[in-house]
């Protein structure tokens, strides 16, 4: 498993199940869907889904767009709400069927997913 | 000439013949036949007394002193054959000057009494004249060549001394010389220097009592072994007290010396003080068992790399850290062992390598951060320190530490990364509030606006 370059990130990187392994500041924003959700589900065309005990479904798209940050975003919309989370790590092996990927919400929440 | 003086010449020439043979019995020349040295009346002057001067010189009263003292001559010669026999050949020797004083009267009186017969009668018969030319020729020759013989020996013995006494003082050792027939023990001067003592006792006490007592019946039974069983060499290692109470280590040697019969009448031996030898060889163990646990111990590798660079030692946490046998590692060049490519994967020639350069060029490397490869071919980051060592002035070999730094460097990447990840999201987080705060600014333009709008209506 490799780090991917965060000029390289592209939808196959994400594609997939991932997991929540942990989610390290949680507590300041609990009641947040993402902080609750134990998978994330990536599909092709922009199909995004939540599971937890309840479901919720959506979409997601890689944006590149601020200079300043120099990191792509993961852009979601879930019940009309939109979410933007910045990649912050990206682990993956060649065939992308395994990853660790960290994200940071702008709420502060930060996860830890893992897809395996 | 005078048939008595010839007599008389005859007599003293075989009493000359006698003290010859006595002498070249004592010093080892001839072994002659006992009997006429031991025996008064075996002797050729006891036969003359008894063949027929007491019958024919009998009436001078000097004839019966002569006699006496002849008899007394031979008592003395037989003890001096007896201390020879018995292996005192030294007091024997030396108990010839008192022989000799007694022999010097027999030969006044001998003169006495020919000097009392040519005055009463001098034309005694020549009837008991039996001179014999060529025994007195023999005598002589024997004679010479005795004298030659006791300056040759005398000169050697000298030569011998004079070479013992220069030895003896010449070396720090502490010479002893034991007379096993006397009991008694010369020591040369290095014992006081040595041991520290003012005077020292002629006994063999004088060592024996100084000898520690745990290591005594050993060492007294040891020497004994080998006086008493016909050895020559003896040696052994042992404490002995020296004046200020303290013990030396000793180690002693000696050498025993028999008589022709292989009875031992003499030890010549030294002892040297191992003390300081003991202790440095104490302290040098103790700096190699230090040196030792140190690089045992140690979680750097370190390296000894010779001036062809070859290593010639390797600690434990280099056998760890390599995953090579010292065995292994010293067959090539250690650069080709664990330096051999730089981290672009490209090959490192030796001739660029700094740690082998630092001992040609006398220079020290330190913190110098590398890549070095396992025996296994993977690699990791190290960070490492040559320097040259010399031996009187001249750099013969490369001491070389390396610490392996793979968890510094991946400590260090995830500061380095928890940084970058802390500004980005403070930004993120920035972009975003401000983002809120453009949208909330624009409602709030736009409220005022309708608020506006509202109050012009109303007016």
């Amino acid at each position: 498993m490799q780090y991917i370059s965060f000029q390289d990130i592209k939808n196959d990187h994400l594609l997939g199940q991932w997991r929540l392994k942990d989610n390290s500041i949680g507590s300041s924003d609990p009641a947040n869907p993402f902080a609750t959700a134990e998978r994330h589900i990536y599909n092709a065309g922009g199909v995004f889904i939540l599971k937890s005990a309840m479901e919720k479904r959506g979409r997601w798209e890689i944006i590149y767009s601020d200079d300043l940050v120099k990191r792509p975003y993961l852009q979601f919309e879930v019940d009309s709400a939109k979410v933007l989370a910045l990649i912050t790590r990206l682990k993956c092996t060649e065939d992308c069927k395994k990853g660790q990927m960290t994200l940071y919400l702008t709420t502060g929440l930060e996860l830890n997913l893992e897809k395996d | 000439m005078d048939t008595i003086k010839l007599d008389f010449e005859q007599a003293k020439a075989k009493h000359l013949l006698f003290k010859s043979r006595l002498r070249a019995l004592l010093f080892g020349i001839e072994t002659p036949d006992e009997g006429p040295i031991v025996s008064q009346y075996e002797c050729a002057v006891g036969k003359w007394i008894y063949g027929h001067a007491l019958k024919d010189y009998g009436h001078i009263p000097e004839m019966q002193d002569l006699e006496k003292v002849h008899a007394e001559i031979h008592g003395s010669a037989k003890k001096l054959v007896s201390l020879y026999k018995e292996g005192k050949v030294d007091d024997a020797r030396l108990g010839l000057k008192e022989m000799e004083k007694i022999a010097d009267k027999l030969v006044g009186l001998l003169n006495l009494v020919e000097g009392k017969i040519e005055h009463v009668d001098s034309s005694s018969s020549d009837s008991n004249i039996d001179i014999d030319i060529s025994e007195f020729n023999d005598l002589l020759r024997l004679n010479h060549e005795l004298d030659i013989r006791l300056r040759e020996h005398a000169a050697n013995l000298n030569r011998i001394q004079q070479r013992f006494e220069m030895i003896a003082k010449a070396t720090q050792d502490a010479v002893w010389d034991w007379d096993l027939v006397k009991n008694d023990v010369w020591w040369n001067e290095s014992f006081k220097e040595m041991f520290g003592y003012a005077k020292v006792e002629s006994g063999p006490e004088s060592w024996y009592n100084r000898i520690h007592p745990d290591d005594r019946d050993r060492v007294v039974n040891g020497i004994h072994a080998v006086i008493d069983h016909g050895g020559q060499k003896w040696h052994d290692e042992y404490r002995f007290l020296k004046a200020d109470g303290s013990y030396a280590t000793v180690y002693d040697r000696g050498y025993a010396i028999h008589n022709e019969e292989g009875k031992p009448i003499r030890m010549v031996g030294s002892m040297t003080d191992l003390t300081k030898r003991l202790e440095a060889e104490k302290e040098l163990a103790y700096q190699s068992m230090l040196t030792k646990t140190i690089t045992d111990n140690a979680t750097m590798a370190l390296f000894m790399m010779n001036a062809d660079g070859y290593c010639t030692f390797m600690n434990p946490a280099g056998e760890k850290m390599f995953g090579y046998t010292f065995e292994e590692i010293r067959q090539k060049p250690l650069h080709y062992m664990i330096h051999h490519h730089r981290p672009d994967g490209s090959e490192y020639p030796l001739e660029e390598c700094p740690l082998d350069r630092a001992l040609p060029q006398n220079f020290d490397v330190r913190a110098h951060e590398d890549l070095f490869f396992r025996k296994d071919g993977t690699s990791f980051p190290v960070l490492c320190a040559a320097a040259p060592i010399f031996e009187n002035g001249v750099p013969v070999s490369t001491v070389i530490e390396v610490r392996d730094i793979t968890e510094e460097k991946e400590s260090q990447e995830k500061i380095k990364q928890a940084y970058e990840d802390l500004e980005v999201k403070v930004t993120f987080r920035n972009l975003e509030l401000e983002r809120v705060n453009k949208e909330n600014l624009a409602k709030i333009e736009e409220l005022e606006k309708k608020i506006e709008l509202l109050i012009g209506k109303n007016i």
